[in-house]
């Protein structure tokens, strides 16, 4: 057994595309923008449904997707997201991916761009970043349980 | 593990003077406290720099850090190595994986920063 903190928990969980609460999740976003929809049974009642089904009806404006860097530099929560130089979503998580050599991102780009393949530009500080929307889990070597 | 013959930052940055150009990498305190590093952010070649300015970024699981220039002087020579092995500075922070070489410093800069001893004290107190 090896010592495993927080930092190898969140590449783990981030190579494998797993949303997390604070970061992909939170009271700003739909299930439908954070790819939860399977999860939600809207024959049944619950609080917040109207709103989901309002939603839905209305369109969806971002979506969550996975993003393959070019290179090692990562791009981290609240970076913003460009596309032909204007801002239109934003990382939620980010790190270098170890089991890939690159850094991975996820983050909420336009719902119509969701397409892998789509590429974006990440501003960090002065420097911009180039990724590609990639289908997810980034890590397809599955886990211990599956 | 602080080496006898180099000079230190409050920052965990070392320096090696030879003649009047200064080689520079991060402290063993310092690689350790980063974790795995995943990314360094080198300078450009030629760019001037000034005493405790910003110089590169090294990027670890944990955080991003920036790393300040002990000297001020001209960047005359990058670790080309860590570009694709950042990790080296883990293994070898004062040998393989220094990070940068300034040239043209000024001697009388090097009143400002810390000997080995006073690096240790320091490291000691945080």
């Amino acid at each position: 057994m090896e010592p495993a903190g927080l930092g190898a928990r969140d590449t783990l969980r981030l190579e494998m595309g797993y949303p997390l609460y604070g970061q992909e999740m939170d009271e700003h976003r739909t299930p439908f923008e954070a790819g939860l929809d399977p999860y939600v049974k809207l024959k049944k009642d619950f609080i917040g449904r109207d709103a989901l089904l309002r939603q839905r009806a209305e369109g969806i404006s971002q979506g969550l997707v996975g993003l393959l860097l070019e290179g090692r530099q990562a791009a981290r929560h609240g970076f913003p997201i460009l596309r032909d130089g204007v801002p239109c979503g934003e990382v939620t998580s980010g790190s270098f991916a170890p089991s890939l050599g690159r850094a991975v991102s996820l983050g909420y780009v336009p719902w119509d761009h969701r397409a892998p393949g789509t590429r974006f530009e990440i501003r960090s500080g002065h420097r911009a970043l180039t990724a590609e929307v990639v289908p997810l889990p980034f890590y397809k070597k599955g886990t211990v349980r599956a | 593990m602080i080496p006898k013959n180099l000079k230190y930052t409050e920052e965990h940055e070392w320096v090696r003077v030879e003649d009047d150009s200064a080689t520079i990498g991060i402290s063993d305190y310092a690689q350790e406290a980063l974790g795995d590093i995943t990314f360094v952010e080198l300078p450009e070649i030629g760019k001037q720099v000034a005493q405790f300015e910003d110089l590169a970024v090294i990027e670890s699981v944990k955080a991003a850090s920036d790393i300040y220039a002990p000297l001020s002087g001209k960047v005359l020579e990058v670790n080309p190595a860590l570009e694709e092995a950042p990790e080296t500075i883990n293994q070898d922070c004062y040998g393989e994986g220094w990070i940068c070489k300034l040239s043209g410093i000024v001697e009388t800069e090097m009143e400002k920063l810390l000997s080995a001893e006073a690096y240790e004290k320091l490291i000691a107190s945080e």
